[in-house]
C-alpha cells in the first residue's frame, strides 16, 4: 500500500455508432432463438424421464413397480404417516428388516383383504414422505398413466398434506420436482405454481429447450464426466471407500432430497421395547404460518385426484390419518373443524366413503412421535381399515369381486 | 432480489426499457425508486434505514460544505461518527457484547448479555464507506452534491448496493447528468459482462463452494494435500464469486450508460502480497488507504510509524470484512505480510539486488530482469507461487467458522503436507476417492485450469485483444454462456459470499 495514487480504475472505452444490425447481443439471440426452435422441434437428448440425476423417493417407487410383473388391485397413497406405519408394521408382521426402497406394498394389509375378501390381493403403496395434496394427485396420474388402474385406491391424508409453512408453494416441493418429470402438470400448474415468477418459470421450461431439458442433460454430462474422470483420475484400489454415509456426514445439505436404501431401513418391532420422539418443534414449525391460498390450492388439488379416481373408474377410500392430541394443539386455530368439514364436504360431492380415524381410536402408545404410527399402531390402522371396508358392503362387494378377477388373471397368466 | 435469480432477470430488462424510454430529467428518479424496490424486496424497513441515513449524510455534507473553516473538522467528525456508529450497531454489537463476555469471564465475572436480534442490513458496509469518502472528500474541497436524487442514487444504485464495488462519487455523480442516448455498445457490452459474472457465480464458484463447505466443515476427514486443493478450491470460490458479482454490477450499470470501478485486476497473478492488494477488491483496498493509512499518517513518519499504520488498516481492514476474530486476525496477517514484504525490499537494497526507493526498475523482478532474462523470469514465476501460496493460508483464515479451525488446518498444510509429499501415495488422496459429487476428482485439473486461465486472459489483456475481439467470437461467446446457463441455473445457487459483509 503506498500513497501514490494508482492509476485510474480501468474502463474499457465504449465505441460509438454500432448500429442495431451489428448488435453481438441482437446476432446472439437470432442465433439463440434458432437453436432453440430446432432443439425443441428436435429433442436431441433422449431419457428416461422416470430418471432423476439423483436418486429420490419416486424413483425408487418407479423402479420397484417396473420390476415387480404382477398385478396390484389395491393402491395406497399418502405421506410418511403411512409410510411409516406401514413400514413398520410389515417388518414386524414379516419378521424381517425392509428396506422401502424396494418395498413398495402393504404386506399385511394384503394378508388382511386376502382373509376377509378372498381372491388374490394385491398391493401397491405409493406412498412417499413429505407428499402433499398436489403431490399425491400427480402420483397417482403419473402410476394410472404408466403402469394400471389400481381397483381400489386408500388415500390416507393428514391436515400436514394441506398446509405446510416449510413449503413456499405446491410446486416447490422435491416431489413435485420428480413427478413432473413422470407426467404433465398442466391441469394444476395454476395452484402449484402460486407467484408470476414462478408461472414464469415454468412457462420457461417449457418454451426454452434448454432450461426444460437442464435435469437431463446435467444427468448426461455427469455421465460423460464420470467417463472422462475415471480414466483421468481413477480411484485408487487401495484406499477408503468413500461412501453415501461419510458423504451425508461431509456435506449434510447436498441433495437433501436423495433417498438412499440404508435410510429407509425398518427394522422388526422388539416386544417390550417403547420409544416416543417429541417431534412438536418440526411440527410447530409447520404449522406456523397459515397460508390460506397454499391451503385453498391444496384442497382443489385434493379434489382433482377425487375428480380423477371418478372419471378413470378407480374405486377411492378416503382415510384421515389419526395423529396425538399434543400434534393437534400446534394446529392454527380453528383449523381442525375446517380441514374435517372439508374432508366430509369433497366425500360427499364425489359419493367417496370417508373413514375418519382421527376419532380418539388411537392412544400414545400406538406412535412413534406425535404424528408416526409405530408397528403396533400400523397393525391397528390397517386391522381398523380393513374392517372398515368390510362393513360397507359396496365396497366389500368390489373387493371379493376385485380378488377374484385378480385370480383369474393370475391363473391364466400361468398358462 | 439475487443477481442469479429470475426475479432480477426480469426487474433489470423492465428498469432498462423504461430508463431508455422516459426523457432524461426523468432517469434519475426513475433508478432511484428501482432501487429502493431492488433494495426493499429484502426487507421493506431497511429501505427506510438506508432512506433516513442518506438524507443525513446529504444534509450534513451540505453543511459541511458551506461551513467556515474552522467548523469543517467538526462536521466531518459528526459525518463520520454518524456513519461509523450506525454500522458499528448493526455490524460489531453482538462481537462487542460476546467479546466483552468472554473477557469477564475470564475475570470471574458470569455477565448475562442482553439477548439482541439484529439483522445486519445488506450492503450496510459498502454504502457507509461511501457516505465517509463523500463527506472527507468534501473537506477536503471537493464540491458537495446539491442534488438530493443525485445523492441517494450514488448511495443506493442497486447495480452496486449490495456489495460494491465501492464507487468514488466524483467519477459517479457527473455520469448521472450526461443526456446520454442509447447506443447498442451499452447493450452488448452490459449483457456479455453480466452472462460472463453470472457464468463465473453458477457454474464455477457455487460448485467450488461445495467442496469448501465439505473441506472446511470436516478438516479432519481429509489429509493434508487434500487441503491443500480444498484451500485453492476456497481461493478460486471466493475470487469467482466475488469477480462474478462485480461482472454482473459493472454489467448492469453499463446497460444504463454508467460506468462503475473494476474491482479485481488478476489477482492470483501477483508477485508480492502487496500487488496482490493492488489487484484484489481493488476498490476497498484504495478506499482504506485514501481514508485510513493516508489520515494515519501513511509513510510520512517513518519505517515503524508506517508499519504502524499499516497494520492497523489492514487489521480494520479485516474487521470490516466481518464481526469474528477469525476476520481480524487475518487482517492482522495481511499487516504482517505487507510489514515483511518492505522489510525484504530493504534487505534487497542494502544487498544492491534493488535500486533504492523511488528509482527504476525498484521491483526485484524488474530488478533481476535486467540481469539474465531467464533468471528475472524464474525469479518472477517463483514470487508468484509463493504469494499465491501465502494468500491461500490467508484464506484459512478467513474461511475456517473459527480460529480453532483454522490454525489446526495451517498446521497441517505446513506440517504435514511436505511429508506427505514426500511420501505421497494417491490412496491418501481423499478427493480421488469421492465421486460423487464429481467436483473433487476434477479438482485435480480444475485448479491448474483456473491459474491457467489467469495467465492466458493475461496474455490477452497484453495483446489488448479486449479492445477489438473478432464478432463471431463474441457472438460465440455469448451463445455458449446462455446455454451453459440455461443448463446450470435451474437448480437454486445460494448467494453470493460478499453479501454477508
Amino acid at each position: 500500500m503506498s500513497e501514490q495514487k494508482t492509476q485510474p480504475l480501468k474502463n474499457e472505452p465504449l465505441q460509438s455508432g454500432r448500429r442495431a444490425a451489428e448488435s453481438r447481443l441482437l446476432i446472439a439471440a437470432l442465433v439463440l432463438l434458432l437453436i432453440n426452435m430446432v432443439a425443441l422441434t428436435v429433442q436431441p437428448v433422449k431419457v428416461d424421464r422416470s430418471k432423476h440425476p439423483f436418486r429420490g423417493w419416486i424413483s425408487w417407487i418407479w423402479e420397484d413397480l417396473d420390476r415387480r410383473a404382477d398385478g396390484f388391485n389395491t393402491a395406497i397413497l399418502g405421506s410418511s404417516l403411512i409410510v411409516e406405519a406401514t413400514g413398520r408394521c410389515d417388518a414386524t408382521y414379516l419378521k424381517k428388516p425392509l428396506r422401502l426402497t424396494d418395498h413398495h406394498r402393504a404386506s399385511y394389509f394384503e394378508h388382511l383383504l386376502k382373509q376377509k375378501f378372498g381372491g388374490l390381493q394385491k398391493s401397491v403403496n405409493l406412498s412417499a414422505p413429505g407428499l402433499m395434496a398436489s403431490d399425491g394427485y400427480l402420483m397417482l396420474k403419473g402410476y394410472v398413466e404408466r403402469f394400471q388402474h389400481p381397483d381400489l385406491l386408500v388415500y390416507a391424508v393428514a391436515p400436514r398434506d394441506f398446509l405446510d409453512a416449510t413449503v413456499d408453494m405446491p410446486g416447490h416441493t422435491m416431489l413435485f420436482h420428480e413427478l413432473k418429470r413422470l407426467t404433465s402438470t398442466e391441469d394444476i400448474d395454476h395452484l402449484a405454481f402460486m407467484t408470476p415468477v414462478s408461472r414464469l418459470d415454468r412457462a420457461l421450461e417449457g418454451a426454452v429447450y434448454l432450461y426444460g431439458a437442464s435435469a437431463d442433460l446435467s444427468m448426461k454430462l455427469k455421465q460423460t464426466s464420470q467417463g472422462i474422470i475415471d480414466a483421468l483420475a481413477p480411484r485408487p484400489a487401495d484406499g477408503h471407500f468413500f461412501g453415501w454415509k461419510d458423504r451425508r456426514r461431509v456435506l449434510p445439505q447436498y441433495r437433501l432430497a436423495e433417498v438412499h436404501p440404508d435410510m429407509t431401513l425398518y427394522e422388526p418391532a422388539v416386544e417390550g421395547a417403547r420409544r416416543f420422539v417429541d417431534n412438536s418443534g418440526e411440527y410447530r414449525e409447520r404449522y406456523g404460518r397459515f397460508d390460506e391460498r397454499q391451503f385453498e390450492a391444496q384442497v382443489e388439488c385434493f379434489r382433482h385426484t377425487l375428480q380423477f379416481c371418478d372419471h378413470n373408474g378407480i374405486r377411492l377410500v378416503i382415510v384421515n390419518m389419526p395423529i396425538t392430541e399434543a400434534n393437534k394443539k400446534l394446529l392454527p386455530s380453528g383449523f381442525e373443524k375446517r380441514y374435517k368439514t372439508m374432508l366430509q364436504e369433497s366425500c360427499h360431492q364425489w359419493a367417496v366413503p370417508y373413514f375418519d380415524f382421527d376419532d380418539g381410536g388411537f392412544n400414545r402408545d400406538q406412535f412413534e412421535d406425535t404424528v408416526h404410527l409405530n408397528a403396533r399402531g400400523g397393525k391397528d390402522f390397517y386391522d381398523r381399515l380393513a374392517q372398515s371396508l368390510s362393513h360397507n358392503p359396496e365396497l366389500a362387494l368390489h373387493l371379493i369381486d376385485s380378488g377374484k378377477r385378480a385370480l383369474a388373471g393370475s391363473v391364466k397368466q400361468s398358462y | 432480489m439475487l443477481f442469479n435469480s429470475l426475479e432480477y432477470l426480469i426487474f433489470l430488462p423492465v428498469v432498462v426499457l423504461l430508463f431508455w424510454a422516459v426523457p432524461h430529467k426523468f432517469r434519475v428518479t426513475l433508478l432511484l425508486v428501482a432501487s429502493y424496490v431492488f433494495y426493499m424486496s429484502w426487507r421493506a424497513e431497511y429501505g427506510l434505514m438506508l432512506l433516513g441515513l442518506t438524507a443525513v449524510n446529504f444534509l450534513m455534507g451540505l453543511k459541511l460544505a458551506d461551513a467556515a473553516e474552522k467548523a469543517r473538522k467538526l462536521w466531518l467528525a459528526c459525518i463520520i461518527a454518524v456513519n461509523l456508529v450506525t454500522l458499528g450497531y448493526f455490524k460489531y454489537t453482538l462481537f462487542g457484547i460476546s467479546v466483552a463476555k468472554d473477557g469477564l469471564k475470564l475475570l470471574g465475572v458470569n455477565w448475562h448479555s442482553p439477548a439482541l436480534d439484529i439483522i445486519l442490513p445488506l450492503g450496510i458496509s459498502f454504502f457507509v464507506f461511501e457516505f465517509i469518502h463523500y463527506a472527507v472528500e468534501v473537506y477536503r474541497g471537493r464540491p458537495a452534491v446539491r442534488s438530493f436524487p443525485d445523492f441517494a442514487l450514488f448511495a443506493s444504485f442497486f447495480a452496486t448496493q449490495i456489495a460494491g464495488p465501492i464507487k468514488r462519487y466524483e467519477d459517479f455523480v457527473p455520469q448521472l447528468n450526461v443526456p446520454a442516448k442509447f447506443k447498442w455498445e451499452y447493450a452488448d457490452d452490459g449483457v456479455q459482462l453480466i452472462l460472463l459474472g453470472l457464468f463465473k457465480k453458477v457454474v464455477i464458484a457455487d460448485n467450488l463452494a461445495i467442496v469448501a463447505q465439505a473441506g472446511f466443515s470436516n478438516i479432519y476427514d481429509f489429509s493434508a494435500l487434500d487441503l491443500w486443493l480444498i484451500t485453492y478450491a476456497f481461493a478460486f470460490q471466493i475470487f469467482f464469486d466475488f469477480a462474478g458479482y462485480t461482472d454482473i454490477a459493472r454489467g448492469s450499470a453499463m446497460l444504463f450508460g454508467y460506468k462503475v470501478p473494476i474491482n479485481f485486476n488478476l489477482p492470483y497473478l501477483a508477485a508480492n502480497v502487496s500487488d496482490f492488494w493492488h489487484r484484489w477488491h481493488i476498490s476497498l483496498s484504495t478506499w482504506l488507504r485514501d481514508y485510513l493509512f493516508i489520515p494515519l499518517g501513511g509513510s510520512r513518519f517513518g519505517r515503524w510509524f508506517t508499519y504502524r499504520n499499516l497494520f492497523l488498516t489492514m487489521l480494520l481492514g479485516g474487521l470490516w470484512h466481518g464481526a469474528a476474530t477469525h476476520f481480524l486476525v487475518w487482517g492482522a496477517y495481511q499487516g504482517v505480510l505487507l510489514i515483511l514484504h518492505k522489510e525484504y525490499l530493504r534487505l534487497l537494497e542494502r544487498v544492491g539486488l534493488r535500486p533504492a526507493q523511488g528509482q527504476p526498475g525498484a521491483s526485484p523482478s524488474e530488478a533481476l530482469r535486467e540481469k539474465p532474462k531467464v533468471l528475472g523470469r524464474i525469479y518472477h514465476v517463483v514470487s508468484v507461487v509463493v504469494t499465491f501460496h501465502l494468500v491461500c493460508i490467508g484464506w484459512v483464515l478467513f474461511r475456517a467458522d473459527n480460529l480453532r479451525i483454522a490454525w489446526t488446518m495451517i498446521r497441517k498444510l505446513i506440517v504435514d503436507a511436505p511429508v506427505e509429499l514426500w511420501n505421497f501415495s494417491a490412496a491418501k488422496l481423499t478427493v480421488l476417492q469421492i465421486r460423487d459429487p464429481l467436483i473433487f476428482p476434477w479438482l485435480l485439473y480444475l485448479i491448474p485450469g483456473l491459474m491457467l486461465v489467469h495467465v492466458l486472459t493475461a496474455w490477452l489483456n497484453k495483446k489488448e485483444f479486449y479492445l477489438k475481439p473478432p464478432l463471431f467470437l463474441q457472438v460465440a461467446c455469448m451463445v455458449l454462456l446462455v446455454c451453459v446457463l440455461a443448463v446450470f441455473s435451474s437448480e437454486s445457487s445460494p448467494k453470493f459470499i460478499y453479501f454477508q459483509f
